[in-house]
């Protein structure tokens, strides 16, 4: 019987190993996580194609290579069109070219409105110089200690609620790309690509049943009558 | 290519021509902010997000295969059919793992409640001292945490309930499609 300590301990381990490996963002988590996914669902589609004889070989030779490259764009499209799109949308939120109305106060507040859009205008950067240059400075402005901490939290609050927009604005743009990618882009490339390999399958699956074929039957006679009812070959 | 300097320690690289075109951008100031973090919740959680993602694809893909004028009319039929079954199954069951282990992960890393609640939060980030940074690290952390999970999971039900489903669920379009259109099979 399984204890619930050993239960807890296997949780725990598991989150350890979890936060471990990808502390350093979730990049790498989510295209390793996309890849196993992706990977094991298009193994058991193109398995499922193989196995249901309900299908005939020409569907069997269009199905399969749509199933193997739907499995392939999906990962293909988080370098091409996720990723590209997620740096833009952290770009737009960073540089206040897509902004909340309390940072747009908060910006106005603290003179910093006229370069909300720029290029090279940082956010996060901006508020972090604030909280600093408080920490350094309160004492030469006859700020006591707990004024400044009040001070601080207060700005300490506007940079979470800038960190919930750009990660709000990270979601969408991600979803984003998703979206383009499943609905429109990943049907056309896998019908093309199917299309184009569906004769070359079909020669292959003759192939390989004509040497089945030849290899149980003993007479020439017997070789005629199967291959001329062979017209619905299965596999 | 030039190079844009935030301050001494601080310098990137960036193209003229992208700065240039961000620059043109008109500048987009949010409204409602209730309505943008309710979809934005809604997209970051992952069984919401597949969801959306199922319907965008339920949306499109059956048509495209349905139309695809390079193969012939059963092969475009039945794919069609396969499609529309695979995009419902695993819709359905990815939204339902997906969000299982979402809810499980919530429950039990939530650094409010004591005990055993708090097991799956690592010990660096309950030390952590900077609140923000915390809070931080603890999303990342449940995101990384259930969506590993759902992945485990899945590759379990990828092939005893997704496969298993959509073969059955395409057979059942497929014998309605060709009772609905009186033809003696769908396959050539």
């Amino acid at each position: 019987m399984i204890k619930p300590t050993g239960i807890k301990n296997l949780a725990q381990s598991f989150s350890n190993f979890i936060y471990k490996y990808f502390e350093n963002g979730s990049g790498k988590m989510i295209l390793y996580t996309t890849m196993i996914a992706m990977g094991s669902s298009t193994v058991a589609q193109t398995l499922a194609i193989l196995l249901n004889n309900k299908y005939s070989v020409s569907q069997k030779a269009f199905m399969v290579p749509q199933e193997l490259t739907e499995g392939i764009m999906a990962i293909c499209s988080l370098f091409i069109i996720s990723k590209p799109l997620q740096h833009f949308s952290n770009k737009l939120t960073k540089s206040g070219k897509l902004i909340t109305k309390d940072l747009k106060l908060y910006l106005e507040k603290h003179n910093l409105s006229q370069n909300c859009g720029k290029y090279d205008f940082d956010i996060e950067k901006s508020i972090n110089d604030i909280i600093k240059n408080i920490q350094d400075n309160h004492k030469n402005l006859n700020i006591s200690d707990a004024r400044s901490e009040q001070i601080i939290n207060s700005h300490k609050e506007i940079l979470q609620k800038f960190y919930v927009h750009s990660d709000i604005s990270s979601a969408i743009a991600t979803t984003a790309g998703s979206v383009l990618t499943t609905a429109y882009i990943s049907p056309f490339i896998r019908n093309l690509s199917a299309s184009h390999y569906q004769p070359v399958n079909i020669n292959l699956y003759k192939n390989i049943s004509n040497k089945k074929q030849k290899n149980n039957i003993n007479s020439i006679t017997d070789y005629k009558t199967q291959n001329y009812n062979n017209s619905g070959l299965k596999i | 290519m030039r190079i844009c300097c935030n301050n001494d320690k601080n310098i990137s690289y960036g193209s003229s021509w992208y700065s240039n075109f961000f620059e043109k951008l008109p500048n987009k100031e949010i409204k409602n902010s209730a309505k943008y973090n309710k979809i934005g919740n809604a997209l970051a959680s992952p069984h919401w997000n597949r969801a959306v993602i199922g319907l965008a694809a339920i949306s499109t893909q059956p048509a495209i295969d349905y139309f695809n004028p390079r193969v012939d009319k059963d092969t475009a039929t039945a794919a069609s059919l396969r499609t529309l079954a695979k995009i419902c199954v695993c819709t359905a069951v990815g939204f339902c793992v997906r969000g299982g282990a979402y809810k499980l992960v919530n429950k039990y890393a939530n650094e409010n409640l004591k005990g055993n609640s708090s097991i799956l939060i690592p010990k660096e980030i309950l030390n952590e001292t900077n609140n923000i940074l915390k809070s931080q690290k603890l999303k990342l952390h449940k995101n990384a945490l259930s969506t590993v999970s759902a992945i485990c999971i899945m590759l379990v039900t990828n092939f005893l309930l997704d496969a298993p489903l959509t073969t059955k669920f395409t057979n059942y379009l497929i014998s309605k499609y060709m009772s609905a259109n009186d033809s003696p099979e769908v396959k050539r």
